[in-house]
This record gives C-alpha cells, sequence and structure tokens, in this order.
C-alpha cells in the first residue's frame, strides 16, 4: 500500500433489498483514494457510481466488505497508521466521523432555505469550531474566494442564482477543513458559465491540498481530475491517470493548451474505450 | 411538409431567450444541450404547462401561449403526450390502469372496455403485455419507461414530448425505450425529445442546440437507418463539439 | 441564529404552525381549567370548612337521647376536644314554602336550627357567624337560585311568616349530597316551630390534632352511646362537599382528555408531514455530521415556542373563563384561600400538559432516526407510511361531531316534547288545574270538579289528589309516602311494569321509591290512609321525576273517596282535555274567571305552558348546550377536515403534478378530492346519527335515571337528527375540503418532476 493513501475500500459490496426484488450495486469493490488527488468517478447511468460515493463517504453502510479511513482522529487518539474502519459505524458514529473528516456538495446544493448563506456555511462550521467568530472569519474569507461578497452573504438562498448557491455550499463543505471532499454532480444542475466557476473552485482547493472524490458524468467536469476510475455494473472497469497534464484549465488564458488538449485526448479515448 | 409546431420568439424569465423553430409532422426532434441551459424549460413551455413570458407557439393552427389554464390542459390532454424521466406514474393504479389512465379520464367510465383493449394491445406490441395488471413497483424501469410511453400515445396525440426519457435507466434499459420511440416514429408519430445522449440524439431526425437559453444551432440528420450510425455518430459528434460540449 | 431559522420556518408554514399551536393551546385551556377549577373548588370548601369549624365527627339520633352520658363519654376521651348537641327540626315539606313556592319538590330534609355556640358555625355570605333575629331566617345558599330568593322575601311555615334575612353556609349540608337541609333562626322562633316538627339530634364532637378519628368512631360505637341515625366524618363531609361541583368538574375533565387526545392526532400529523417535507433537508443535515439527535433538538426548539405560545393562550383563556364557570362554586362555598397556591397549581398542570405533548412530538420526531443520511436524500425513504389514514379520521371526526351534535338535541327535543309528561308520573292531557294553599282544598276541588263535569265542552276530565301517608314497609315503619288518589284510567300514564291502582287495595310507586323501599310488584305495603294499616298490594311500578322522584298511587273514586277522615289534601290537580274544535284559550280565560274567588289558589294553565313553566329554565339550557354545541361541532368538522385535506394533498402532491402535465383540469382534481373523501364523510355522519341516539340515549338514560325517569327513550326531531343536522354537517365538512383543495390549484408543473 501506498503510503499516502487516504482512503481505502476492500471488497466493497452494496444490495438492495425491495420486497422480492434484490439490485446488486455494488459488487466486490477494492479501491484506494490517495491524498491530494482528484479523483473521478464515472460510469454510465445505474452503474453504482453514487452508491459507491456514498458507501465512501460514509454516509450509507455497506452491505458487505470495510471501507478504512488513514487520518488523524484526535477524539480518539487514533493515529494515522492504524486506520478507522467504519463500515461497521452506528449512524450517530458516522454522523460523528462524517462530521469531522468528511465534506459534501450535492448535485441540489439543499441549502437551507430559511438561513441566509452565511449562516449555512456556519452551521456546519459549528458542528467542529466553538470559535464563533474565528469561524465567522473563515466562512467570510473562503465566500469571498468564491465571489460571495459580504453583501450577498447575508441573503438568503433563494435571494441567490443557482451558481451562487452552489458556490456557498462547495464553501459549506470545505468550511471544517475536512480530509476528503465528496461532490456528487456538483455542477449537473448549473449552466456552462457556473460549472466553470465551481470546476475553478474545486481545481484550486485541490492545488491548495485538499483531497476531493467526485462523481460526474460531463467530461467536461471530469477533464478537472487527476485519476479517472471508471465504473460498470457495479465494478472497477479501469483508471486513467491525467496526473502528467495537471495545469491550468482555462482554455482562453492556457499558456499551456498543449496539456490541456492532451488531457482531453486521454481521457476521451479513455471514455471511448470505456463504451461511454 | 406539414408544419406540426411553430415555435416563434418564446421567452420566459432569463432561462430562454427568444427562441424560434418549427416542427414538421412525422418528425423525430432532439434537443441538446448542457444542463441549465433551459432545454426541460423549452419543452414545458411549448407544451403549455408552464406559460412563457413572450412569444407564440402553434400547434398546428392553435396558438398555446395566450390560452387559459384549463384550455392548455384540454390540448394536453387530447393533443400531446408526455414522457418524463422519472418515469412518473400514479403509485396507487397498476400498470395497465396508468396507461389507460388520460384515454378514461377523457372519455368516461363509457369506453372503459374498449381503452382497456386498446392498452392490451399496445402493450402486447411493445412486449409488456404480461405486465398489465402488476403494480408500478413491481416492474423494471425500463419496462415503466415503455408504459409511459404508451401511455402517451393512448390518445393518439398530434405530438409526443420526452424529457429526458432515458435519463434513469441502465444501457439496456435506454436501448428498449429508445427502439420504441423509433417504432412508433416510423408509425408516423412526431416526437420532440430532450437529451442529453448523443447515442440518443444520433436517431434522431434533427438536433437543436440549446446554450444558456439560446437556439445556438440545428443540425440535419435525416431518417435513421441502422447502417448510418458511425457516420451519424461522427457527424454529431463534431458538432457538438463545436459547441463545447 | 437557530432563532432565526425557527422563525422563518414558521413564517413559511403559517397555517401549519397555528393549527399546532392551537391545538396546543386549546389541551393547555381545558386542562388548566379542570385543574383551576379543581384546586378552587378544594380551597373554597377547605376555607369554609375551616371557618365553620366543621366538627370531625357527627352522629344523627331520633328519639331520647342521655346528654349526661355523652358528656361523660367525652370527659373520659383524651383526644376530645369539643362537642355538642345539636337539635335539627326536620320539617315536612309541604309546609314550607319559599317565596310562595312550596317546598315540596325538594328532595332535602328541610328543617330548622339555632346557632351552636363552640363550632359547626352556619356562616353568611361573608363567612361571618350569624345571629339571626325573631321574624329572621338565614336560607341555605344552595336555595337561592333554586327558587329566585333575594333579601326580604317571605318565607312561611304553615302561617308562621319569616322574612329573610340572607343566605348561609353549611359547612356540613351545603352539598346536594347531603339529604339535609338547615334553616337559621333565632331561639325563640325556634321554640315556636317545635309544635311543627320532629326534633332529631346532632351529636358532634371535635378531635383533636394528630388523633385519628376513625379511631374516636369506633369507640363511640363500641360504648353504646345514641345512634339512631346516620354518622358521618369530617373527611367524608369534605368529600361530599367537593364531589357535588365535582361531577361539573370532572365533565370539564372528561371533555379535557377527549381534547387532548385529538390534539395529539392532530399534531401527530402535522408533525409527521412536515418532517417528510425536511426530509431532504435533514438529509443534508445529517451528511454535513448532525446526529439525529442534533437534528431532533433543531425542531424541537420550533414546538417549544409554539408551546409557550399554547400555553400562555390556552393558560390565559382558562383563568378567563374560570370566573363565570367557578361562580356557582364561589357562592356556595366562598372564596377560596391561598390564591397563589391555586395558580401555582393551575399554571403546573398547564406546564404539564404541554410538557406531554412536547415529549409526544419528541417521539414523533425520533423516527427521523431510522434514515440514514443517504436514504433521507434520495426518494426511497419514506417516515410516514400509511396513506389512508387521514380519511379514516375524517370518519371518526365526523362520527364524533354528530354525536356531540345530537345528544344535547336529542336530550333538549326529548324534555319539551308533549309526550315527556309520561315521565312526570302523569298521562297526556291538554289543561291542569292546580289547587293549592287554600282553606278546605277538598270542598274547593269538588265543586270545580263538579262543573266541569257539567260543562259539555270538556271531552274528559280527572280529579287527582296528593296527600301524604304514612306506610309501613317491610318492617320498616314511617316511611311518608306522597300518594295521590284518583281515577288513573282517564289519562293513563305508561308504567314500567305491572299498571295502574284499579281498585282499593292497589298502589303503584314510582321507579325511584320503589328502589328506596326495596320492593317490587305483587309485594305488600301497610298503609296508613286512618288510624288503621290497610295492606296494600303493589300492582305496578312507574316514571316520576317530579317531587323528587319518590310517589305513589292509589285508586279513590274522586267524589265519594275523599272524607273527612282522610288526612288533609295537600293539593289537587284536576286534568282536562277537551273536545275536538274548542277554543282553548277562550275556555281557559272563563274558567280563569270563576276563580278569581279563589284568589291565588287555584291556577289553570295549558299544559305548553305548564311544562314552560316547570321545565323551561332547564330546556333553555339543554338547548343553549345544543346550540353551542353545533356550532364548537362545526368549528371542529371545518378545521379537522381542512388540516387533513390540505396535508394528503402534500402527501399526493407529485400525483397532482403528473395528472396536470397529462392535462387534466383542476377543477377534476379538486373534485376527484370531494369525492373520495365524501364517502368517509358521509361514513362518518352516518355512523355519528347512529351513535347519538343509541349510545347517547343510554347515556341520557342513565342521567334522566339518576332524576326517576325510567325507560328514558329519546323523543326525536326528526326533521332536525335526519335531515338538517346531518345536512349541516355535510356543508361545513365539503366547505372544509373545497379550501383545502384550492391550494392544489396554484401547484406549478416544474421540471423537478
Amino acid at each position: 500500500m501506498r503510503n499516502d493513501v487516504i482512503l481505502k475500500a476492500k471488497d466493497l459490496s452494496k444490495t438492495f433489498s425491495n420486497e422480492s426484488v434484490q439490485q446488486h450495486v455494488l459488487k466486490n469493490l477494492s479501491l484506494e483514494v490517495y491524498k491530494g488527488d482528484f479523483t473521478v468517478v464515472m460510469g454510465n447511468s445505474g452503474s453504482g457510481k453514487s452508491t459507491l460515493l456514498y458507501a465512501l463517504s460514509g454516509m450509507d453502510r455497506p452491505t458487505l466488505g470495510t471501507i478504512t479511513y488513514y487520518v488523524d482522529d484526535d477524539s480518539k487518539g487514533t493515529k494515522k497508521e492504524e486506520g478507522i474502519e467504519i463500515s461497521k459505524f452506528s449512524n450517530d458514529k458516522l454522523a460523528m466521523f462524517r462530521r469531522n473528516h468528511a465534506g459534501f456538495v450535492f448535485q441540489q446544493n439543499y441549502l437551507n432555505d430559511s438561513m441566509s448563506a452565511l449562516d449555512n456555511v456556519m452551521v456546519s462550521g459549528l458542528l467542529r469550531n466553538k470559535d464563533r467568530k474565528a469561524l465567522a472569519e473563515k466562512a467570510k474569507k473562503l465566500l469571498e474566494r468564491v465571489e460571495i461578497n459580504e453583501r450577498d452573504s447575508k441573503k438568503f438562498p433563494a435571494q441567490l442564482s443557482g451558481g451562487q448557491q452552489q458556490r456557498v455550499a462547495v464553501v459549506r463543505g470545505v468550511i471544517n477543513s475536512p480530509e476528503v471532499l465528496f461532490a456528487d454532480e456538483p455542477t449537473g444542475a448549473l449552466n456552462s458559465q457556473n460549472t466553470t466557476n465551481v470546476l475553478d473552485i474545486l481545481s484550486e482547493l485541490n492545488s491548495e491540498g485538499q483531497s476531493i472524490v467526485m462523481v460526474t458524468h460531463t467530461l467536461k467536469a471530469a477533464e478537472r481530475g487527476s485519476r479517472i476510475i471508471y465504473l460498470a455494473d457495479g465494478v472497477i472497469s479501469d483508471e486513467c491517470d491525467l496526473g502528467e497534464y495537471a495545469g491550468d484549465y482555462q482554455d482562453d488564458e492556457n499558456p499551456d493548451k498543449e496539456k490541456a488538449r492532451k488531457r482531453h485526448e486521454k481521457l476521451k479515448d479513455f471514455l471511448q474505450a470505456m463504451g461511454w | 411538409m406539414d408544419r406540426l409546431l411553430r415555435v416563434e420568439s418564446l421567452s420566459k424569465n432569463g432561462i430562454l431567450k427568444d427562441i424560434s423553430f418549427i416542427v414538421y409532422k412525422g418528425e423525430m426532434i432532439a434537443v441538446m444541450g448542457p444542463s441549465g441551459s433551459g432545454k426541460s424549460t423549452l419543452l414545458y413551455n411549448v407544451s403549455g404547462m408552464d406559460n412563457a413570458d413572450d412569444g407564440k407557439v402553434w400547434l398546428k393552427d392553435t396558438e398555446i401561449v395566450g390560452l387559459s389554464e384549463e384550455e392548455r390542459a384540454k390540448i394536453r390532454l387530447k393533443k400531446m403526450g408526455f414522457v418524463f424521466q422519472q418515469m412518473n406514474v400514479l403509485s396507487n393504479l397498476n400498470v395497465i390502469d396508468n396507461i389507460m389512465f388520460p384515454a378514461v379520464y377523457a372519455n368516461g367510465k363509457k369506453r372503459e372496455k374498449q381503452i382497456r383493449e386498446k392498452a392490451l394491445k399496445l402493450m402486447e406490441e411493445f412486449e409488456i403485455g404480461d405486465l398489465a395488471d402488476h403494480m408500478t413497483n413491481e416492474v423494471s424501469g425500463g419496462q415503466l419507461q415503455r408504459a409511459c410511453i404508451l401511455r402517451s400515445i393512448m390518445m393518439d396525440p398530434e405530438i409526443l414530448f420526452a424529457d429526458e426519457p432515458t435519463g434513469a435507466l441502465n444501457q439496456r434499459a435506454a436501448g428498449t425505450v429508445i427502439d420504441t420511440f423509433i417504432t412508433l416514429n416510423k408509425e408516423g408519430a412526431t416526437i420532440l425529445m430532450v437529451t442529453h445522449d448523443s447515442k440518443v440524439a444520433l436517431k434522431c431526425d434533427r438536433v437543436l442546440y440549446i446554450l444558456d437559453g439560446v437556439l445556438k444551432g440545428e443540425l440535419v440528420l435525416g431518417k435513421y437507418e441502422h447502417e448510418q450510425e458511425e457516420e451519424r455518430q461522427k457527424k454529431i459528434n463534431v458538432w457538438l463539439n463545436s459547441f463545447g460540449w | 441564529m437557530y432563532r432565526r431559522m425557527i422563525i422563518n420556518d414558521l413564517k413559511k408554514n403559517r397555517l401549519v404552525s397555528a393549527a399546532v399551536c392551537i391545538f396546543m393551546a386549546i389541551s393547555a385551556c381545558f386542562i388548566g381549567l379542570t385543574v383551576l377549577l379543581f384546586a378552587s373548588l378544594l380551597g373554597s370548601v377547605d376555607k369554609l370548612m375551616t371557618e365553620a369549624k366543621t366538627c370531625d365527627f357527627l352522629q344523627m339520633h331520633s328519639g331520647d337521647m342521655d346528654q349526661e352520658e355523652l358528656k361523660a363519654f367525652a370527659k373520659t376521651r383524651e383526644d376530645v376536644e369539643d362537642m355538642l348537641v345539636s337539635s335539627f327540626l326536620n320539617m315536612d315539606n309541604s309546609i314550607i314554602s319559599l317565596n310562595g313556592r312550596l317546598l315540596t319538590d325538594s328532595t332535602q330534609d328541610n328543617g330548622f336550627c339555632v346557632q351552636n355556640k363552640n363550632f359547626d358555625y352556619m356562616l353568611g355570605m361573608d363567612n361571618e357567624i350569624l345571629k339571626p333575629e325573631e321574624g329572621t331566617v338565614y336560607v341555605p345558599v344552595c336555595y337561592k337560585n333554586e327558587y329566585d330568593l333575594e333579601k326580604g322575601q317571605i318565607m312561611k311555615v304553615c302561617d308562621i311568616e319569616f322574612v329573610i334575612g340572607g343566605f348561609l353556609r353549611d359547612s356540613q349540608m351545603n352539598s346536594m349530597m347531603a339529604s339535609s337541609k338547615r334553616f337559621l333562626v333565632n331561639p325563640a322562633d325556634y321554640m315556636r316551630l317545635e309544635q311543627y316538627g320532629s326534633t332529631e339530634y346532632l351529636i358532634e364532637f371535635l378531635i383533636k390534632d394528630g388523633y385519628d378519628i376513625n379511631a374516636f368512631s369506633t369507640a363511640y360505637g363500641d360504648a353504646g352511646l345514641p345512634c339512631n341515625g346516620p354518622k358521618i366524618t369530617a373527611p367524608l363531609i369534605r368529600m361530599m362537599n367537593a364531589l357535588s361541583d365535582g361531577v361539573m368538574i370532572l365533565v370539564i375533565l372528561l371533555v379535557s382528555v377527549v381534547v387532548l387526545i385529538i390534539s395529539l392526532i392532530c399534531i401527530r400529523y402535522i408533525v409527521i408531514t412536515g418532517m417528510e417535507k425536511d426530509r431532504k433537508e435533514a438529509g443534508m443535515l445529517k451528511a454535513l455530521g448532525l446526529s439525529g439527535k442534533d437534528i431532533k433538538n433543531v425542531y424541537i426548539l420550533k414546538y417549544m415556542l409554539l408551546s409557550l405560545a399554547g400555553g400562555v393562550a390556552g393558560g390565559g383563556a382558562a383563568f378567563a373563563v374560570s370566573g363565570p364557570l367557578g361562580r356557582q362554586m364561589r357562592m356556595l362555598y366562598g372564596p377560596a384561600g391561598n390564591t397563589a397556591g391555586i395558580i401555582m397549581v393551575s399554571l403546573a398542570g398547564i406546564v404539564l400538559t404541554e410538557f406531554i405533548i412536547l415529549c409526544f412530538v419528541r417521539g414523533i420526531l425520533g423516527k427521523n432516526d431510522r434514515l440514514s443520511a443517504v436514504e433521507a436524500i434520495r426518494d426511497s425513504g419514506f417516515i410516514a407510511k400509511r396513506k389512508t389514514d387521514s380519511l379514516m379520521w375524517i370518519s371518526v371526526v365526523m362520527a364524533a361531531a354528530l354525536f356531540l351534535m345530537l345528544v344535547p338535541l336529542n336530550l333538549a327535543s326529548t324534555v319539551s316534547s308533549g309526550k315527556f309528561v309520561s315521565y312526570m308520573g302523569v298521562g297526556q292531557s291538554q289543561i291542569r288545574m292546580d289547587i293549592r294553599q287554600c282553606d278546605d282544598i277538598k270542598r274547593v276541588s269538588k265543586d270545580i270538579y263538579e262543573k266541569l263535569r257539567r260543562d259539555a265542552r270538556v271531552e274528559r276530565s280527572a280529579l287527582m289528589q296528593t296527600m301524604s301517608y304514612r306506610a309501613s314497609v317491610n318492617g320498616e315503619e314511617n316511611v311518608e309516602l306522597l300518594t295521590e288518589e284518583g281515577n288513573h284510567t282517564v289519562f293513563p300514564l305508561k308504567f314500567i311494569s305491572g299498571r295502574e291502582p284499579l281498585a282499593e287495595g292497589e298502589i303503584a310507586l314510582s321507579m325511584l321509591m320503589a328502589q328506596e323501599l326495596s320492593c317490587d310488584t305483587g309485594d305488600t305495603i301497610l298503609l296508613y290512609r286512618s288510624e288503621k294499616a290497610e295492606s296494600y298490594t303493589i300492582c305496578g311500578i312507574y316514571s316520576d321525576i317530579t317531587n323528587g322522584g319518590k310517589t305513589a298511587k292509589i285508586y279513590s273514586d274522586p267524589l265519594s273517596g275523599i272524607t273527612d277522615e282522610r288526612p288533609d289534601v295537600i293539593w289537587s290537580i284536576i286534568y282536562i282535555d277537551l273536545k275536538s274544535g274548542e277554543d282553548m284559550t277562550a275556555w281557559i280565560n272563563e274558567y280563569q274567571g270563576y276563580f278569581n274567588e279563589y284568589g291565588n289558589s287555584v291556577k289553570i294553565v295549558d299544559i305548553a305552558q305548564y311544562m314552560d313553566g316547570t321545565y323551561g329554565q332547564t330546556i333553555r339550557r339543554i338547548k343553549l348546550a345544543a346550540f353551542t354545541s353545533i356550532l364548537v361541532s362545526c368549528l371542529i368538522i371545518f378545521i379537522v377536515i381542512l388540516l387533513f385535506t390540505r396535508l394528503k394533498i402534500w402527501q399526493e402532491k407529485k400525483d397532482i403534478v403528473l395528472k396536470k402535465a397529462i392535462g387534466v383540469s383542476c377543477y377534476h382534481i379538486r373534485r376527484d378530492y370531494l369525492v373520495q373523501t365524501l364517502f368517509y364523510i358521509l361514513a362518518g355522519i352516518l355512523t355519528g346519527i347512529v351513535m347519538g341516539i343509541v349510545p347517547g340515549q343510554m347515556l341520557a338514560g342513565k342521567l334522566m335515571g339518576m332524576f326517576g325517569a325510567a325507560g328514558f327513550r329519546f323523543i326525536l326531531d326528526r326533521r332536525m337528527v335526519y335531515l338538517i343536522i346531518p345536512f349541516i354537517s355535510l356543508i361545513v365538512a365539503i366547505l372544509g375540503v373545497r379550501t383545502a383543495t384550492r391550494e392544489a390549484v396554484t401547484i406549478k408543473i416544474t421540471p423537478e418532476l
């Protein structure tokens, strides 16, 4: 095992039972996620991408298999090397775990309509950080980074555009500096401009060291990844490493257009080979 | 060719900007574009389910945008069919009752027997005949979606609208659903379908591309022949790429 | 910050939040009222008994008694603090009249006494110790409203007149459950009255603190001291005092419990639907890392706020309403001391109610824990399970509402119906003449009766004369029987068992009388119509709610049967039916003219007027209750149906959107809801009607049985019961559904399908 493994799934299986019908969504899947990677999970509808994401992130328990995080957990005094295995955790324990180690961004931002944008971020932050003042500072800074100014931060989600809402959701996801940020089709409901904005933020965060695991079905988003994992029928079909082509992504201002083009090609070929 | 649907300068709330196009009788049109581009909104406005801010829509000779809620409902019932991504059905009815629903509603109890016969016949034709009495949660996604398609044609509508009909289905199911549409189209149905799947779009006569509420372009592919598949795929890919797809 | 979230949430869901708050308020109001009234009652009773220095032990005794014996006994006991023997002059009710009205209807043993010296004081309305002057009498306060009395009016005992100097509170006999009532007079007056009544003794003891009253009671019994009568101890007195008004409080308590249950049901529905609405948001919160408990706490804050508002509103209402409701109580027992304590207890009751509701809500919110974060976000997880629940509850509520409306209504229609007289121990007639309180009633009655027999316009008439005979039953002597003599076949009344007396030697008893004497048809009793005892066989049992429900009937020929040898007639009644076509009003006016010579002694009324005069007050009260009940029930129907239908619509939002997309018109969508719900509404109405008649009758029957009406049956106002009330309920229910479905119209078809 590489020494920068941050999350490891082994023999992961997830079956959904609906009265008489049984659906095997994940079948004996094993996977390692590395620190600092922008891991992208792709696959056709019904391949189990989202299910894999929810299992990895502790949102749901797998039917079989183990999921181990290699992170420091101060509350337990666990050191990285030991690993924390979460597949059997109770709902409450998982909640606790997610609070401390995982951040989320969904396709639908699920912001609370009754709170301002800033408050939405604060709610998440307060789970880990009791220092209100410091937290507010951090939140405001992060919001500024994603171009939500002070005035907008006090507005309710309904008063913000779809793109702005999603950017707030991203901030909410990272306010607690989680070891891993999980994103499920984060740009799915956005138009092209907003998609670019959100992806830029994710890329920026990743370049600063944030590990990201993202499920997507658009090429544009997948391109941002350093490692593409392709799922088909509940198992990993293949992987594609884009790390060598990492760099600036904005087509117009990209000084190294060649890199971008090559990355685009490699990904396209890979996906075509996968039958996407 | 007969003009079936004419859309003129349709605008809605910043989501649709001045869109105009025509659908001819017997065509199968795909509407593509990135998420959030307004494709679905276009569908809902063209069909009268939503009320556009500006512009006009003619179904044959009837202008829809200016009509009242109740009048548009009547037109939807008698002249339009709908298939949605989420395979929306009435959960407390079984499969065949769902298929029969719009027809029964429109005609009352009197002709229920005939309607049932028609529904059963259609179900047999499209190979879901033995699912008639199942409850909707007992059948697979693909089967359910096919049932929804049958529901949409029970009233012999002038035009069929489909919003990402394969979006929630796996490869195989998606395939059968698309085949169903193609069969119907061959039998003369006019279909306007929103999709993000280029493999679906390539089977259509024409493809429209919507980006940020604006109709960016149109690709004419002509009637689908199986042999042309690869060629059409290439053509559509190039065309899509030009939009940054 | 959570505060802002909650306030915004409340603003968004105004109707539903208001509904929850209202239910919380109503529950708080009813329970608070119950506690408040009960605490006040107990407080009042306590204060009264303290200030009146009620005795700890009371032994009633009639017959000879040796006071020295008692004093000696008291001296030997170390637990006796004080002792007294009080005289109670028991009077025949028929010789007492209050403001012109005879006390014959009274169920109590009414008598006179003088103020005691050391304890057991009769207190005035300011709880002062009364000292009546000569010629003045103080009347037990419970009679004030019953006989419509005021200071200064006249009380007559035979020919002796007293002026009512005021009203008294008798800590020992205040309760209507105590079967005696004491009137307070000056000692001189007491002596003058002695010849008219029979003396009973009240032997009373005060026991020192810390000593067991029951031990004393046993000791007294063992000592062979005078005990010809019932005995009672202070705790029992207290209980009787509390119970009499306690019945009303019990009723309010019962209603409170029902209200609380209904509230909990509705709140449960609202909370679950609310949770379903917020499911995805809650799922997001879970994803963020909030545990199920954390999320519960966030939501419970909202409900705590609502329960605070509800508790305050409900509590305020309870305090406001308790004023008028407690008036009767305060009049009987005086003001309660310790107001602060009472308020505290009431507040505690209100707080407890809200606490119960909140715990209940918390339990419901716990359902959230079932779902993992993923299930909450996805569509697969559902909190609410059954969908036909709401429809069933609508049926239940309709049935309950109909029941609440119909029972008082049926009671009112029964009592105000002409046929009701059959419960009054008398047959149906058009007109009645009352002859009372005049010299030589026997002669006057005979004269009038003969005149009637000569009047061609009279179809039939019957002269009934009532006297009080001593009787001996099953070895028990000296039972007073209020007996009506005459020909009972002219205006026959319904018998529960047996038949009316047709000849000498036969006697019929009212139900309560028969119960009291523990005898039945076929038994014999000894009747003293003259000095000699005559054996009478019981030939039948009938319903009678007049005169305390305890009466008897024997046969005698009206003209020849009543001779001077017999005891005095107390009163006479002549029942009359005119020939059809006769003008009743004119006839009555004419005869009224003839009777002017007799002054006030002869009254003639048509039965309708009579019933109204006697029961008018009661009937009006019942009708008011019925009317109020109808209003409240309609309100309940409207609110509950509106609520449940709205919730149902929200649950079925997806289906509604699909239908709209397909082209189903709003009109049809709304109509479908109406049709769906209509079945359950009608089922509920039907059930309610049946319940209002069958179990309702049983309930009313039990109540009326206590007053002597046997075999009570509703006399239904058919139009109201089968037509008008169901129709009104239906309209209100439909209104509720229609109002609720208006929202269905506004649901938009959006790409979120």
